[in-house]
């Protein structure tokens, strides 16, 4: 069951799915902010990439999850097995790229892709592409990654004390911690930050909106213009808040912005 | 700031939701070697390493966000000094109608350190877990090959329906068969000891010419049946050495298995021997299906073979050249090979200190 190993949850008054990938180093808790405000109009999709979240880890392999490829596979199966028409797809960060790639592979699920904070190479390929990184930048991450294995546990337990009514839920949330390898987290990360998908942009044929935030350490303002020069029928809009979770740090303006861009769509 | 937490003996710093720095205590700017103005009111970004910037904004953000806390992160931050390692937990909070986030910095500079060889450690650890597992599947398959064999032709021998041609011949294919199964167990057992550091040598006064020729004259006949052309030259017959004859004896009969093993009907193997003043060389060179560049430095390691793909793997566990260099190492010598590429042949040449006088000046050729 592809919606038991991507921990997917569907809900929602509406009919056209408006389906949530969440980025490298979270799951979809980080949609919370943003899902109340669209739940009258849509079906709302949010899933676990295999290896985050609640995911089966089980289903992780080495060979599929080796490049974003597999984890558009993700998508596409969820999509399947729903059987979502005219997906409104909306890919953070490293989802970007997830979104492009599923995308490209099978245009007929999705009507239009929002893409928040996209990169399509994060290390620097100079003189003509600015990542934003060197390698040994990079490096320094996989190194804080491996050093936040030992400590990993710390990111569940405020999770499990928000609930000590809940003495199950805490042993529940063990296991499935357990059940996460970290060391599929550092996988992704590496798959996230060494890939180079520069190539598969000019090859989207589904319409798009690309969500720029005015200051962002991950994905800086040239690169935002980079996915949009390169990419047909897509719109960049400059966010206010900066960061690289606005989702997260600016709720109310992303759902603004969301709001205005599909209703303009729709209108049309 | 309270003067309790401006010199207490950790760092600590405030900042907002947009990732400006409120405040900072002295202990932190010392740890930093920054000034107050440096800091206050500047991003936070502008303190951490660019490793942990990506790790903020994609672990670190999005935990506060959610859940108001993170405890025991690791963390670094930028200083004129290079980075600094440390430890930090974190406290998002309401003051003064806005949200603050307190955060308490411990360096971790021996400790990182420290971690960071356990995580090598276990890293090298998995990887040998890894190795050993791949050596039980191919060790398996190994001695079933030969096993095989000799089933089949004791069941045959049983049967009593072998006429006295096919009972000698049964005899000596499960005798070939048994000697070969014995040498896996053989090479199986050194390179436990060698891993054990329990592989010891019996060095005594030896003859290394005659030790050379030995080997080439048991070779002969599989040279011969694949019909390669196999020569020896001598450029001095007697070479005294301080060494273990036996060992040495399979450093050569590897090496020419290995040789005759990669070339084909037609080719050459030239064993050469060449002494110069306190050193001696041996070469083993084939005209044989040769080593690729990218595999030439990974030649000596345990369990590696130069694989095309499943199919073409050559029989063997790809333990005889660790051995070899092993031994080699233990004689005070030294072993390299040499390829120009695929189908360029190979030469192993390994050279070993003499240490005794040699006895015979005389110079002859083999």
């Amino acid at each position: 069951m592809i919606s038991q190993r991507n921990n997917v949850k569907v809900f929602g008054a509406g009919t056209q799915p408006l389906m949530f990938a969440h980025g490298f180093g979270c799951d979809q808790n980080m949609w919370r902010f943003i899902t109340p405000a669209f739940e009258k109009d849509y079906k709302i999709v949010l899933f676990d990439y295999v290896g985050s979240g609640k995911s089966d880890a089980r289903a992780y392999r080495v060979d599929r999850y080796g490049t974003l490829d597999g984890y558009a596979q993700d998508i596409l199966d969820i999509c399947t097995e729903l059987s979502l028409k005219n997906v409104i797809l909306v890919g953070h960060s490293v989802s970007s790229v997830i979104a492009v790639l599923a995308a490209n592979r099978e245009p007929a699920h999705f009507e239009r892709l929002i893409l928040i904070g996209p990169s399509p190479r994060y290390i620097n390929d100079a003189p003509h592409y600015i990542g934003g990184f060197e390698r040994a930048e990079l490096d320094g991450l996989m190194d804080l990654m491996d050093k936040n294995y030992i400590g990993w546990a710390n990111f569940l337990a405020p999770v499990i004390m928000k609930n000590p009514e809940r003495p199950e839920l805490t042993a529940e949330l063990h296991e499935s911690f357990c059940s996460t390898d970290p060391k599929l987290a550092r996988k992704f990360a590496e798959v996230t930050f060494f890939s180079d998908n520069r190539t598969d942009l000019p090859k989207v044929g589904v319409p798009s909106l690309l969500l720029q935030c005015s200051d962002d350490a991950v994905a800086p303002l040239p690169v935002g213009e980079y996915v949009h020069r390169h990419m047909p029928n897509s719109t960049l809009k400059v966010l206010k808040a900066t960061g690289h979770c606005p989702h997260l740090s600016h709720p109310d303006e992303v759902v603004e912005v969301l709001k205005e861009y599909l209703s303009a769509e729709k209108a049309r | 700031m309270d003067p309790l937490l401006n010199d207490a003996p950790c760092g600590f710093f405030s900042f907002s939701d947009d990732g400006l720095i409120l405040q900072v205590n002295a202990s932190l700017l010392k740890m930093l070697g920054r000034e107050s103005c440096q800091m206050v009111g500047e991003r936070l970004d502008t303190i951490l390493s660019a490793g942990a910037r990506i790790f903020y904004q994609t672990h670190l953000f999005p935990l506060l966000k959610m859940y108001n806390r993170a405890d025991e992160i690791y963390f670094s931050f930028s200083t004129a000094q290079g980075e600094v390692p440390v430890l930090i937990n974190a406290l998002r909070r309401e003051r003064d109608g806005t949200m603050v986030t307190d955060c308490v910095v411990v360096p971790m500079r021996k400790r990182y350190q420290y971690e960071t060889e356990i995580i090598e450690a276990r890293k090298q650890a998995e990887a040998a877990i890894k190795a050993k597992e791949e050596l039980i599947a191919v060790i398996s398959h190994e001695m079933r090959t030969p096993l095989t064999t000799i089933l089949t032709w004791a069941r045959m021998l049983q049967s009593g329906k072998l006429d006295e041609n096919a009972i000698r011949r049964a005899n000596s294919t499960i005798e070939r068969n048994a000697r070969s199964q014995m040498r896996l167990i053989e090479d199986i057992l050194d390179s436990s000891r060698i891993t054990a550091g329990k592989f010891h040598l019996h060095k005594a006064p030896m003859e290394i010419c005659k030790v050379v020729k030995t080997a080439v004259d048991d070779v002969r006949p599989v040279a011969e049946e694949k019909q390669v052309e196999l020569q020896l030259h001598l450029d001095s017959h007697e070479i005294e050495i301080m060494g273990d004859a036996q060992r040495l004896e399979q450093v050569m009969l590897n090496l020419l298995a290995n040789a005759l093993k990669f070339t084909p009907a037609g080719g050459r193997v030239t064993v050469e021997l060449k002494r110069f003043d306190a050193q001696m060389e041996i070469c083993v060179r084939d005209t044989g299906k040769g080593i690729s560049s990218e595999f030439l430095p990974h030649v000596f390691e345990s369990l590696r073979q130069d694989e095309e793909g499943g199919a073409n793997r050559q029989a063997g566990l790809g333990l005889g050249l660790a051995i070899t260099r092993h031994i080699v190492e233990e004689h005070g010598g030294t072993i390299r090979v040499e390829s120009e590429g695929k189908g360029m042949g190979a030469a192993f040449i390994f050279q070993l200190p003499c240490t005794l006088p040699e006895v015979s000046a005389e110079r002859k050729t083999g």
